[in-house]
């Protein structure tokens, strides 16, 4: 009984793997018979290599699509050289495009070609057309005194403050020498406001702000030597405020006593601030893309303080004989960046006319 | 013979040789293939090491070095053909073979040379997945309470490099910005306070990250080093209510930077997983910082009447450790071809 069991058993697996693998072979079969494009690459080379080249051609064209990224730019090698062969120079300056396109290095390790297939990918020139990267730094944030306010008269005094950026950046190349180039950085600004008399006592106002800033920039690269090349550039930038945090001592030089008090006035804050720049760019190539160093200076448009508010926390006010002037801010940035070509732009060199 | 005609052909002749000599590597090399092509080798060969002596441009040399890695492969000179396909890797570490182009032998022997990435740079982010995980070394206290400590978790960011050593070997660093989230609770003459910590800090962790199965494209890692952060901001947040009367007093936002110490530093060791993009990565990353950095300003503890009267609050001794759970993308910015001695 148990043997008769058994023997079933084994017989049910046997069926059941056979049909399994019946149905794989069918599958593969319909697979095969279904993608006529399994070969095409294979094909059309040695349709190439007999001297069949309309052929070779046909079989290229209809698969281009059905292929992966390295056959496809295999693909569109031969396709330039057959309609080099082909006499068609119309169709060869097309693919050669394509080839740049699908591998932008290839000039710069080529197989080794023909010198027509070398002469015509020499008419183009690859560059990148959009890079992206990380954008890190300091910044050393200088205060524009608009109007001073006052509980009890006295002056102040603004000192500038340390702070960071760090973020993601975008450079979209308009031309070869001309780029747009756009960061989304998270960035940390602080400053300092001393009065010598408050009522008998010094007073030190000390606030870190942290703001999403978004700069815009046209950059214009006027010197290159080497893999060096520096950069002028122009623009705007809008600072979207985030947080924050004040910090404020009351020190009397009579007696020594020291008051602290902190405060959070993300309502007595404007949302979004503007800013002129103007800055100068320095990229070198390094590995895969570009190691950047840049400097720029903001020119802070519009008042910090949001003056509809400036009277809202009379407890702070009072108890600290403190309030918010109006003041821009004029930031200078130190950054330091790398970037990669994430796409890039394959154009026909202009010839001049004599050629 | 007349002299003039002498002298015509010896000047044809010089010019012939002028013109073999002008003869750019690229024109040689097209030369060379087509001897490679017709099993004419050593010429080939001779083309080839001149060729990638002399080149003037990286295309030249690839081409030359090709050239001299697929001839030595058909004579048979293994060891040769790997340091001529090693240079290959060398001048384009991305390369990967052409199924119609490389000939079989050639793509095997790419295949078993090693390349891993010399200089990288990753961009690691946690949210949520990062634990503060608090440590008390001495209780300060103004009652007669025990204090309780929890765990929050919060973000981490930042922008870490690394430099390969060998395939196994490499050194990291960078800048994270991390937040130390930590809530107290404690009961005291009726009153429930509670309090909650948010500390930022600027760490430069700096480790060893020795990776295993190099060649695959799953690759797991194990790191161990030390790190070292400064306080950028401080705030805490307290509160208290009195259940009998429902009464509730607070205080949020309130900087503490006076009762904080600026730096930290401590252990860092961790494990993960990698997987290979072409030149990207994504790493998923279990990583714990264990701190010996007291966190407190022991000067200024008793300082802050605005916080032990209302709250009966003084800071502990504490050490804030971490457990954070990260996830990368890192970019290869160039390459180290492993030779063979």
């Amino acid at each position: 009984m148990m043997k008769k069991k058994c023997l079933k058993y084994i017989c049910v697996k046997i069926i059941s793997a056979s049909v399994l693998m019946v149905l794989w072979h069918v599958n593969a079969f319909a697979q095969q018979k279904s993608n006529p494009c399994s070969n095409t690459l294979y094909n059309a080379n040695k349709e190439y290599e007999e001297g069949r080249f309309s052929q070779c051609v046909e079989m290229l064209k209809l698969c281009l699509k059905n292929l992966g990224r390295d056959e496809r730019f295999e693909a569109h090698r031969l396709l330039v050289l057959s309609y080099i062969n082909l006499n068609d120079d119309k169709n060869a300056n097309e693919e050669a495009a394509n080839v740049l396109i699908q591998k932008p290095d290839y000039k710069e390790f080529p197989y080794v070609d023909p010198p027509e297939l070398t002469k015509i990918l020499g008419k183009y020139d690859v560059s990148p057309l959009l890079e992206m990267g990380l954008k890190a730094g300091i910044n050393f944030n200088s205060v524009n005194p608009l109007k001073n306010y006052s509980i009890s008269g006295s002056g102040a005094e603004f000192l500038p403050g340390t702070g960071y950026q760090a973020g993601f950046l975008v450079e979209y190349y308009l031309k070869k020498k001309i780029s747009v180039n756009a960061e989304l950085l998270y960035e940390g600004l602080n400053y300092t406001r001393t009065a010598a008399n408050v009522s008998g006592w010094q007073q030190e106002f000390k606030e870190r702000l942290n703001y999403f800033n978004i700069p815009i920039t046209c950059r214009y690269y006027f010197y290159k030597w080497k893999d060096i090349s520096v950069g002028a550039e122009l623009g705007m930038q809008m600072q979207l405020f985030n947080a924050t945090n004040s910090n404020i001592t009351l020190t009397n030089p009579a007696s020594g006593a020291s008051l602290q008090n902190t405060a959070e006035q993300n309502g007595q804050r404007n949302t979004s601030l503007f800013y002129a720049l103007a800055g100068l760019s320095v990229k070198y190539k390094f590995g895969g893309g570009h190691l950047g160093a840049n400097i720029r200076y903001a020119y802070g448009l519009n008042n910090v303080v949001n003056a509809d508010k400036r009277y809202d926390d009379m407890d702070f006010i009072l108890s600290n004989q403190y309030i918010d002037s109006d003041i821009s801010f004029n930031p200078l940035y130190f950054s330091i960046s790398y970037q990669f070509p994430l796409i890039y732009s394959v154009k026909a060199i202009k010839q001049s006319k004599n050629q | 013979m007349s002299v003039k005609k002498i002298i015509l052909y010896t000047g044809m002749f010089f010019s012939v040789l002028q013109l073999r000599a002008q003869e750019t590597c690229t024109e040689k090399l097209i030369k060379a293939n087509n001897y490679y092509e017709k099993g004419r080798i050593n010429e080939a060969l001779e083309i080839g090491n001149a060729c990638a002596l002399e080149a003037r441009s990286n295309a030249e040399k690839w081409q030359a070095y090709r050239l001299l890695a697929i001839s030595y492969l058909v004579n048979n000179q293994q060891k040769e053909a790997r340091k001529a396909a090693e240079k290959m890797l060398e001048l384009n570490p991305t390369y990967r073979p052409s199924a119609l182009k490389d000939p079989t032998e050639l793509i095997r022997l790419l295949k078993k040379i090693i390349v891993i990435p010399k200089f990288s740079m990753g961009l690691a982010v946690t949210l949520g997945g990062n634990y503060t995980l608090p440590y008390v070394s001495a209780n300060y206290n103004a009652g007669d309470y025990n204090k309780n400590y929890s765990s929050e978790s919060s973000w981490q960011l930042g922008v870490i490099l690394g430099y390969s050593l060998n395939p196994l070997l490499s050194l990291h660093s960078g800048l994270m910005a991390s937040s130390k989230t930590y809530g107290i609770d404690f009961n005291v003459a009726g009153w429930n306070v509670n309090v909650k910590e948010r500390l930022v800090y600027l760490d430069v962790p700096l480790f060893a990250r020795f990776t295993f199965m190099q060649k695959r494209r799953l690759r797991l890692f194990a790191d161990v080093g030390v790190y070292g952060g400064y306080l950028l901001s401080s705030q805490s947040d307290f509160s208290r209510n009195y259940s009998a009367t429902n009464e509730n007093v607070s205080t949020r936002n309130l900087n503490s930077d006076q009762r904080r110490n600026n730096w930290e530093y401590g252990l860092l060791y961790g494990a993960g997983a990698m997987y290979k993009f072409g030149q990207l990565n994504i790493a998923l990353d279990v990583k714990y910082y264990l701190s010996y950095a007291n966190i407190t300003n022991e000067d200024n503890r008793y300082k802050f009447e605005n916080l032990f009267y209302p709250y009966y609050y003084i800071d502990d001794n504490l050490s804030l450790n971490n457990l954070a759970f990260s996830l990368s993308l890192i970019y290869n910015v160039n390459y180290r071809v492993i030779k063979e001695k």
